[in-house]
């Protein structure tokens, strides 16, 4: 029975590699169509992968400062960082003085610190740097931020919130942009591999008669073009994959440049391999779906 | 081997039924003619015979299956112990020879070591043993014509039915297909072959089942 079953594979696979070499054009044209609407996908979801990533590093490094007059002390200031504490989510709170805090702006600006020079030493204002717990929700600053407004000392809080909503904003327009792009993406692929299939099944109808004829199941008679769906796919997602490889070597410096100028330092990591494996997957499962259309369609055309 | 019971088949928008309660049995290693005039019904009722129509009424045995009755996934159980052989060959012609024989064999899982050795005798038995790396485009219509009967012998069938097997052949050409039909019958397979050529029904003495619109107007030697 295996065995059986194990001759019948080879023979599917080997009709389907025969499918393939004959049908070398237009599955040519149909692997190339799914590779360029594969690369598009790969890049949007590269985009909004890199994306996420910044909006996750934020929100984990995000702290709320409440800034306090100048002269005020750490002594002065402990009841803001204690009321700072009490708040749930809260990791860590600590006073910065305003000379603390000019010299760790001097060491921040490196070769351009002489700007500071000639400036009162309480330009900047003390603080009390509220750390909040990893992953804590946006709406957990504007909590600690709300209690530490009513502090008498505190003068101002900053929280960072709107930078880090626009963002989320951008985020949620950018998903559901690459939902609707993938879904159609998916279907142009399936439309594409189903109706190449739907092709090369009416040019070998002859074949398949003679399969049937000789006493092929329909399973045996409908694997081989099931594969060849998946071998395009594949196909197309490994060709998106080297063009998003490609396109990364390319252009990730200038995308980091770029979303540096507006978020600040960024990094996209190394090369996106992830994405490519995924890319492929999606592709030969897309196949195999095209393929399953593309024959029942052909199925349902000949019964009719 | 093959008994038919008031069968009758009718197609949709057909002026008349294409087999009008058909009546006839065949033994087991007989050879039969199947002969008559165009639309007479001969394709229709091989076309029952290897399972590609079933009738309106009545039944059909073959090898003592009711195949009015069976059920659809038991079809291609079945078709494995018909071979059929036709007017036009129904090969690939893009695959060689052996490819078109072994194809019978493919559908059954059989392994490769096996069906080589199958498709080799088939092929020898048909004379084209020597042929069979040859794509069958390349092929004479004669020597098409023996590697569609190699296909149909390969397997081993009960049964082997013949559509007009020389039709597209010369006169010399069918007579060695002819020959090698009565070869295949003479080891023990039962063959039945529809003809309207009154030259080979003449010159081969096998029982004869005539139609007439869609019914058997005469059987005899």
């Amino acid at each position: 029975m295996i065995t059986t079953a194990i001759n019948q594979a080879r023979s599917v696979t080997r009709t389907a590699l025969l499918g393939l070499r004959q049908g070398a054009g237009a599955m040519s044209l149909s692997v190339g169509i799914i590779a360029l609407s594969l690369t598009a996908l790969g890049a949007f979801a590269l985009l909004l992968l890199q994306l996420s990533r910044l909006a996750d590093a934020w929100n984990r490094e995000m702290l709320v400062v409440a800034f306090l007059d100048p002269t005020v002390t750490a002594e002065l200031a402990e009841p803001v960082r204690q009321r700072a504490r009490s708040v749930d989510g809260v990791l860590d709170a600590r006073f910065v003085s305003s000379h603390g805090a000019r010299a760790r702006l001097r060491e921040a600006l490196g070769e351009r610190a002489h700007v500071l020079d000639g400036m009162d030493d309480d330009v900047i204002p003390a603080a009390v740097e509220v750390e909040l717990l990893p992953g804590s929700p946006a709406e957990q600053s504007e909590r600690v931020a709300a209690a530490l407004k009513g502090e008498p000392l505190v003068v101002e809080v900053a929280w960072g919130a709107e930078e880090l909503g626009r963002l989320g904003a951008v985020l949620g327009i950018l998903r559901l942009a690459g939902g609707l792009l993938g879904a159609l993406i998916a279907l142009v692929t399936i439309l594409v591999i189903s109706n190449t299939l739907k092709l090369t099944l009416l040019a070998r109808r002859d074949e398949v008669q003679i399969m049937v004829l000789v006493g092929a199941s329909p399973a045996f008679v409908r694997a081989p073009f099931v594969i060849e769906g998946a071998l395009q796919g594949l196909s197309g997602g490994t060709l998106a994959g080297g063009c998003l490889l490609g396109l990364h070597s390319v252009l990730a410096l200038q995308v980091e440049q770029a979303l540096a100028r507006a978020f600040g330092s960024v990094s996209l990591g190394g090369p996106p391999l992830g994405v490519v494996v995924a890319l492929m997957g999606l592709g030969a499962g897309l196949g195999i779906l095209g393929g399953l259309v593309g024959v029942t369609r052909f199925a349902g055309r000949e019964e009719a | 081997m093959i008994e038919l019971y008031h069968v009758s088949k009718v197609y949709e928008r057909a002026a008349r039924p294409a087999l009008d309660d058909v009546n006839l049995a065949v033994e087991k290693g007989e050879f039969v003619f199947l002969t008559g005039p165009s639309g007479a019904g001969k394709t229709t009722l091989l076309r029952l015979l290897f399972l590609a129509e079933r009738c309106n009424r009545g039944q059909v045995f073959i090898a003592g299956k009711n195949v009015a009755h069976l059920a659809d996934s038991q079809l291609p159980l079945l078709r494995r112990q018909i071979g059929v052989v036709f007017q036009d060959f129904k090969l690939i012609d893009t695959r060689t020879a052996e490819q078109n024989v072994a194809l019978a064999l493919d559908v059954q899982g059989l392994s490769p070591s096996v069906t080589r050795q199958r498709v080799f005798d088939a092929l020898k038995r048909v004379g084209l043993a020597h042929k069979r790396a040859a794509e069958v485009r390349r092929l004479s219509g004669g020597e098409q014509q023996r590697v569609a009967i190699a296909r149909a012998i390969v397997t081993e069938p009960l049964v082997l039915l013949a559509d007009e097997p020389t039709g597209n052949l010369d006169p010399e050409r069918a007579v060695d297909i002819m020959n090698l039909l009565s070869d295949i019958n003479a080891r023990g397979t039962t063959v039945v072959v529809a003809t309207h050529d009154p030259i080979l029904l003449t010159r081969y003495r096998h029982r004869i089942i005539a139609l007439a619109d869609g019914r058997v107007h005469s059987a005899g030697v």
